[in-house]
């Protein structure tokens, strides 16, 4: 029988032969970590990054407001659903990131205060809008949303405001006393950037043991055969910001281990991105 | 002294510190769930003035003769999974082409292959209209789609950012993804925008500010192979005299492109070997 006819009958099988030999079926180990590719300020905003890490890429545009101070929320996120990615999928990680956002993890609220020429903090605050565009879609796509916000993050850039408005003057803020300075721009003081891997746990029927084994950021193919997947989302001090689970787990020593392994690639892309800055 | 007779006093006294107290927890309990502020004034940064230093900006366009085109960067074959991408750009306008197919979806049953063009990226949804238009109608001439029966050539085009020019750029990007599927077709597809200034100057390729003063320009497609045009759009007041020596001028900047377009073409058959 032809492999190709096996991958077609038998999914589980055919990876599972793989599996137990340690690899996928590409021939990457089971625990190798795969090359994460960005690039920053290439797709217009006030920053922007495109990244490419496992099967997936994202582009992610910046695009500032300036509002009142007020305690309205001052990011939102628009995941744009493509062929390969569903609305409500799309929706799904939106609601995921933005919660993100709202607990402060990318960047601290008081941060998005406007500034002037002389770094004075104005009665205004800066709104971002941020866009995320699958452009191919074959593994895990919040690996590759997460490292793409904070890379875009990274990249802001945001101009002085010139605000001909007197601190005594009661009346409302007109569009027109409101100007942008580009001669002076600030970037934004930001946590420190996130990391997110993502996991696959199988569990071979056909083995004598049925123990679950830990499968970093597998193929979508992958995916379809394993017990549970786990989303890891770690941050500053390698504290574990979000943990996302669907299907059945039994041993949460893998949870550390998952915790461990994407600490450890934060770290990676951290020393790689202030290199770059 | 009688101190029994304050006693109604010093009750209703108490009354009133307790009814003080309860409203002073309603008021901080209040306080601490209401907004601060709530406004609807949210300007975009695009629509506030601008001060800007003007002096770098003019030196950076005085520097670009009228026939040269902006840096560009052309792509054959991004993505391996896909069975056809390309990327083109063009100073700050950048289009990435994805195609998917020839594949049968189970609908399609003429004698020819259906070609699909998907755009994301643009919000303007006339815009997106016209796009489409020009890239299918320009697309379709070159594909053989007879070769397809019963297929569907599915192109999603992803505008990353748009800084003028987009149509050609996307023209570009999407003639590089149809060499990397592989999809039989007649030709290379070159494209340039060319715009004409009120003194009769042109401006090859221009960027959305160097285009301002522009009174009207072209988009021009055309299949050096063949000597054959794809797309013509013309916008803008341009007198029926400047037409002709327009699409001449533009015609001789496609041609232009062409090494650029076979370099890629050439460096991803390279990669794949």
């Amino acid at each position: 029988m032809s492999s190709e006819v096996l991958r077609g009958i038998d999914p589980r099988g055919y990876v599972s032969t793989f599996i137990r030999e340690g690899v996928y079926p590409d021939g990457r180990g089971l625990l190798d970590e795969q090359k994460l590719v960005f690039k920053q300020g290439e797709c217009g905003g006030v920053g922007s990054s495109v990244v490419s890490t496992q099967g997936v890429t994202v582009s992610c545009t910046i695009e500032a407001s300036v509002s009142l101070v007020s305690d309205a929320t001052l990011v939102d996120i628009q995941i744009e659903s493509s062929q390969q990615l569903a609305e409500k999928d799309a929706e799904d990680y939106n609601n995921l990131l933005l919660s993100l956002f709202t607990n402060e993890h990318f960047i601290r609220r008081e941060n998005l205060r406007c500034l002037d020429t002389s770094e004075k903090t104005l009665p205004l605050e800066w709104q971002l809008h941020v866009t995320l565009k699958v452009l191919s879609l074959e593994g895990s796509l919040l690996d590759a949303a997460v490292c793409a916000i904070g890379a875009a993050l990274a990249d802001t850039k945001l101009p002085s405001i010139a605000l001909d408005h007197a601190d005594t003057d009661e009346s409302a803020i007109e569009k027109t006393q409101i100007q942008a300075d580009y001669r002076t721009v600030h970037k934004l003081s930001l946590e420190e950037p996130l990391m997110c891997c993502s996991f696959g746990i199988f569990v071979d029927s056909g083995a004598k043991k049925n123990d679950e084994i830990l499968l970093l950021t597998p193929t979508l193919e992958v995916i379809a055969v394993c017990r549970s997947t786990c989303s890891v989302v770690v941050g500053k001090n390698d504290l574990m910001v979000l943990i996302r689970e669907r299907g059945r787990l039994s041993q949460f020593s893998l949870i550390k281990k998952m915790c461990m392994i994407t600490a450890e690639r934060r770290r990676k892309f951290v020393e790689s991105l202030r290199s770059v800055v | 002294m009688n101190i029994f007779a304050n006693i109604p006093f010093m009750k209703y006294l108490s009354f009133l510190l307790l009814l003080f107290t309860f409203f002073v927890i309603l008021f901080i309990i209040f306080v601490s769930r209401m907004p601060t502020i709530r406004s609807n004034l949210s300007i975009p940064l695009t629509h506030l003035n601008r001060i800007d230093d003007v002096r770098m900006e003019t030196d950076d366009v005085e520097k670009r003769s009228a026939t040269a085109f902006r840096p560009l960067c052309v792509k054959c074959g991004v993505f391996g999974a896909q069975d056809g991408s390309g990327y083109a750009e063009f100073g700050n306008t950048r289009v990435l082409a994805q195609i998917t197919g020839p594949e049968g979806d189970g609908k399609w049953e003429e004698a020819y292959a259906k070609v699909t063009i998907t755009l994301k990226g643009v919000e303007n949804e006339t815009k997106v209209a016209e796009l489409r238009a020009d890239m299918t109608s320009s697309l379709s001439a070159v594909i053989f789609v007879n070769k397809y029966p019963g297929k569907v050539i599915d192109i999603e085009v992803t505008v990353l950012s748009d800084d003028g020019g987009v149509l050609s750029t996307a023209i570009t990007a999407v003639t590089l993804a149809l060499a990397h599927s592989g999809i039989e077709h007649m030709g290379l597809t070159a494209s340039a925008h060319v715009t004409l200034r009120q003194n009769g100057d042109y401006i090859t390729d221009p960027s959305t500010s160097e285009a301002e003063d522009a009174i009207g320009g072209v988009t021009f497609a055309f299949v050096p192979n063949l000597g054959q045009t794809t797309c013509v759009n013309l916008y803008g007041r341009i007198p029926l005299k400047a037409t002709s020596p327009l699409l001449e001028f533009a015609r001789q900047r496609a041609i232009a492109l062409v090494p650029a377009i076979h370099k890629a073409v050439v460096n991803s058959v390279k990669e794949r070997k």
